[in-house]
């Protein structure tokens, strides 16, 4: 943290930098705005997952239960209840803060590993229930033609998602460059100290899960505009461990990180996920190659953060049994 | 009545198999404070080897063997060449390069199995049914039980009673003590995962003739062991088998009344326990981490 203006100045020509490629990209060469769409929508799932992982410090496997929960109720507040659109996006905004609420009281009632496994479960849970309850259409998901009237065409709608997602990053910058941000890192390096403050890190954990349950829900909600519907694979634990794979790739303990993991696997999932249905593979591969040579993703090599963060996930899973002894 | 019997014992039958999967993932976790997430696939490794060999050879015993035998050296090989050179790191990276190798293994089961339907008839020796009260139950399910069970009395004799077993139990209370010891402690976490993914594999291939396994889907065996874990109190063997029989039971039980959405029922038992005493049943306040 040297020199806070220059920091700022360097992010937004980096946020302008990534808007102008994706202009250019989707102007002059057609038919990829439906991909830069997807990356983009991504990109904001990756970064919101980030704010409870690399950020929050927290094992986030169940993040596609949020991106589902934001698109399906989306869905459903259109086609079946009939919402003017405007009021069904605030609307799944309000739910998807009520509901990534709940979650963050069943999930931190555990620590660390088993709250990984629990979050994991509940994903499991969430993912049957989509596979089984009628009204969630069965396995099969609801089709609604959902985009904005005024962005029905590709290019329209990539640059509608392109706003969308540049405030959301405003917005998750400002969290995470916040007063607010200290006590997160603090809580990632030292909870029990941070107790001694005063400060009440319970809470405060759980308002991260809900700042990132949010954001992932508001993907979630741009993803099924762009895939006219809500359809069950998009609570499938893949999600899930794909967000956490695209933090990891880009370096968990960066802001722009998760953003380059999500590009390169999502261009993965597309391109070579289209030709073979060895996707896992590749998914697997990606995994094991940036533990064994960037644990601290591409971004994070060498940073000044790294040393820091790595000493934080030992705290975050101790490795040894001195817990017993708090 | 014979009704609730038959289902009472396939319930136990099942209980005592994932008891079988989360037994090995307890002694991995407790012992190297990994979550093996590649165990459903070495599961279903176990099912498609015994599958192999069984149809090759004819034996099903064999089969099983085989399966016991080449996921333990797959599983020896995991740890020995790509989770020993991570043990350093911080256990989270050991447990995403586990996913990792699941997904790895995943997809070369579907590579050399192909996309389809894994099972077989249950072996002749095994296939006849035995009268209980007035209808004809299966003996291989009784036959599960009686395996399982002499497993789980084999492992606490282990546990209990042998030198070996008093050092997996040090380990699991202080690994550096050990260490200090003059003991080699690497050398035991892969033992220990060896046996964990024996186990588990066992269990797969004794799964094979009941349900099988889809090579294209991933296995829900993982799921239902990471359920029976947290219900039972992670890195607790006790937890493990009291946990994987209330689930294999209401899983059998809530397979009659409420057909659809049994596969529900792990993950809803699952947080019902979180609901009510987060550490598990059998876990330790000060454990729960």
């Amino acid at each position: 943290m040297t020199s806070k203006p220059f920091r700022y100045r360097k992010d937004l020509i980096i946020g302008i930098v990534i808007i102008a490629v994706f202009l250019l990209l989707s102007f002059f060469i057609p038919g990829t705005s439906f991909l830069l769409a997807r990356i983009l929508i991504m990109m904001l799932f990756a970064t919101g997952v980030n704010i409870m992982f690399g950020y929050g410090g927290m094992i986030a496997f169940g993040n596609a239960i949020f991106l589902g929960f934001g698109s399906y109720s989306f869905i459903l507040l259109l086609s079946k209840a009939g919402i003017p659109y405007a009021a069904a996006i605030l609307l799944t905004l309000v739910m998807t803060m009520i509901f990534s609420f709940l979650i963050a009281l069943l999930v931190l009632r555990v620590q660390a590993l088993t709250l990984g496994m629990l979050f994991m479960g509940l994903n499991l849970l969430v993912y049957n229930l989509g596979n089984y309850v009628p009204l969630l259409g069965r396995g099969v998901g609801i089709s609604y033609a959902s985009r904005p009237s005024f962005a029905l065409d590709d290019r329209s709608f990539l640059i509608f998602t392109l706003v969308i997602v540049a405030v959301c990053f405003v917005l998750m910058y400002k969290i995470l460059h916040s007063p607010f941000n200290q006590i997160i890192k603090g809580i990632r390096e030292n909870e029990m100290r941070l107790t001694f403050v005063g400060i009440n890190t319970k809470q405060v954990k759980r308002l991260m899960i809900v700042v990132s349950g949010t954001f992932c829900g508001i993907s979630g909600v741009l993803y099924s505009m762009l895939n006219s519907g809500a359809y069950v694979t998009y609570l499938d634990t893949d999600i899930s461990i794909q967000g956490l794979a695209m933090c990891l790739l880009g370096g968990m303990f960066t802001f722009w990180g998760p953003s380059i993991g999500a590009a390169v696997i999502t261009f993965i999932n597309v391109y070579i996920g289209g030709m073979t249905i060895y996707h896992r593979f590749i998914l697997g591969i990606i995994l094991i190659l940036v533990i064994y040579f960037f644990p601290g993703g591409v971004l994070g090599y060498g940073n000044e953060d790294e040393v820091s963060a790595r000493k934080f996930i030992k705290k975050l899973i101790p490795s040894g049994k001195e817990k017993k002894d708090e | 009545m014979s009704i609730y019997l038959y289902q009472f014992l396939t319930g136990l039958s099942s209980g005592l198999l994932y008891f079988l999967t989360a037994a090995g993932m307890a002694i991995i976790v407790s012992g190297l404070n990994v979550i093996n997430f590649g165990q459903g696939a070495f599961c279903m490794f176990g099912t498609l080897l015994c599958y192999s060999v069984y149809e090759a050879t004819g034996s099903f015993f064999l089969g099983v063997a085989a399966a016991v035998v080449v996921a333990g050296v797959l599983g020896g090989y995991v740890t020995e060449a790509m989770l020993r050179p991570i043990y350093k790191r911080p256990p989270l990276f050991q447990l995403l390069l586990t996913m990792g190798v699941g997904y790895l293994l995943q997809d070369f089961f579907l590579f050399a199995w192909g996309n389809r339907m894994i099972s077989a008839s249950v072996p002749e020796i095994l296939n006849f049914r035995v009268n209980l009260l007035g209808l004809p139950f299966p003996f291989y399910y009784i036959f599960l039980i009686i395996i399982s069970l002499i497993i789980c009395a084999v492992m606490l004799f282990v546990f209990k009673k042998t030198k070996i077993g008093m050092i997996f139990r040090a380990i699991i209370t202080n690994r550096d003590m050990v260490d200090c010891m003059g003991i080699n402690v690497k050398k035991m976490n892969s033992l220990m995962f060896i046996v964990g993914i024996s186990l588990t594999a066992l269990a797969g291939a004794l799964n094979l003739p009941i349900t099988g396994t889809q090579t294209a889907a991933e296995s829900p065996v993982l799921f239902t062991a990471m359920a029976v874990l947290i219900i039972g109190g992670i890195g607790e063997i006790k937890g493990a088998f009291i946990g994987a029989l209330i689930v294999g039971m209401c899983t059998s039980f809530g397979a009659m009344f409420f057909s659809q959405y049994y596969s529900l029922i792990p993950s809803l038992l699952m947080v019902l326990v979180l609901l009510i005493k987060p550490e598990g049943l059998c876990g330790k306040k000060t454990n729960a981490g």
